[in-house]
């Protein structure tokens, strides 16, 4: 018989291990502070009532960055208007003013791409994840994921450009 | 562009009030969650229902409260059957015919005719079926005292 291992996190471990990722992710993605928390609190009360084992951390880091990514765009589907951060939305939950500003700018950067191309861009370049995890994580084909990130780059290219002239 | 703005993006932290928001939505949900207690006491109930039965605490599963001839024909029999059944169960006849009786499922206080037509008492059987086992009763009739019985076989 073959057992699967298994691992036991209480819901305060899973939180404190990964929440700072998650809300990362929800922000960059929604643009809007309250919005974030929400898919963040959905996830974790999804999580804390899920029935299903997982091997290791990394199961579960797998299984809420794919869950809050499809509630990110659940959310942005809802919400026609895209919203825009402002310095205040922030300056509690960032290292210091310098650093608002850039993470402003990164996110006024991405806040036009589609939901499909922001998820690859966070998850590629913001969270370190390779071609081969962004596509198991959201469940897409290499080529995809590549052609994803081909596209993404170009369209914020252009919208630097434009906003260079 | 992409690869710049990585420290600033790393060093966004989760807000320290969704901690306190999450973790008490949380608890309150799992206080509330009666489904399992429900599951359990649904199952109980069932068991509690079946298991007697199943074990045969009840018992007899029907007592006749009167047998009598309440007719002697040349050509047979009929018996008055005064029937009070504790389960939902189906009567049958291994000879004869039940008048006002069409094979439906009854319970409680029942009364029949039993018709032998030209059978023999001793073949006579009277079968009681229901959801959990069957049970056959033989017809008998003392011939010191005139008085018909049914015995459970």
């Amino acid at each position: 018989m073959d057992f699967k291992k298994s691992i036991n996190m209480s819901l305060t471990d899973v939180y404190d291990r990964h929440s700072d990722m998650l809300f990362r992710i929800a922000l960059t993605h929604t643009s809007c502070r309250e919005d974030a928390e929400d898919a963040c609190q959905d996830v974790f009360i999804k999580f804390s009532q899920l029935n299903k084992s997982f091997i290791d951390d990394e199961h579960i880091k797998s299984w809420l960055i794919r869950t809050c990514i499809n509630r990110c765009h659940d959310i942005s589907r809802y919400h026609k208007i895209r919203n825009h951060l402002d310095i205040d939305d922030i300056r509690d939950i960032i290292a210091d003013d310098d650093m608002a500003k850039e993470y402003l700018s990164l996110n006024e950067a991405l806040r036009e791409l589609p939901s499909k191309y922001k998820d690859i861009i966070i998850l590629h370049y913001y969270e370190g994840y390779s071609l081969e995890e962004c596509s198991r994580l959201l469940k897409i084909s290499l080529s995809n994921s590549k052609m994803r990130l081909m596209r993404a780059r170009e369209m914020m290219k252009i919208k630097i450009e434009k906003e260079d002239r | 562009m992409p690869y710049k703005y990585t420290d600033a993006y790393k060093s966004i932290k989760a807000p320290d009030e969704l901690r306190t928001k999450i973790l008490n939505s949380t608890t309150r949900k799992k206080q509330f969650n009666l489904k399992p207690l429900i599951s359990v006491a649904a199952c109980v109930i069932i068991l509690a229902a079946i298991i007697p039965t199943y074990v045969g605490f009840t018992d007899p599963d029907v007592t006749v409260a009167q047998v009598a001839v309440i007719a002697q024909r040349q050509a047979g029999t009929r018996i008055n059957l005064d029937l009070d059944l504790d389960r939902t169960g189906v009567i049958s006849v291994s000879e004869g015919t039940l008048e006002g009786y069409n094979g439906e499922k009854v319970k409680g206080n029942i009364q029949l005719i039993w018709d032998l037509g030209n059978a023999d008492y001793k073949d006579c059987t009277l079968t009681l079926k229901d959801a959990f086992k069957t049970t056959e009763y033989a017809l008998d009739y003392n011939e010191n005292n005139g008085s018909w019985s049914i015995i459970k076989n």
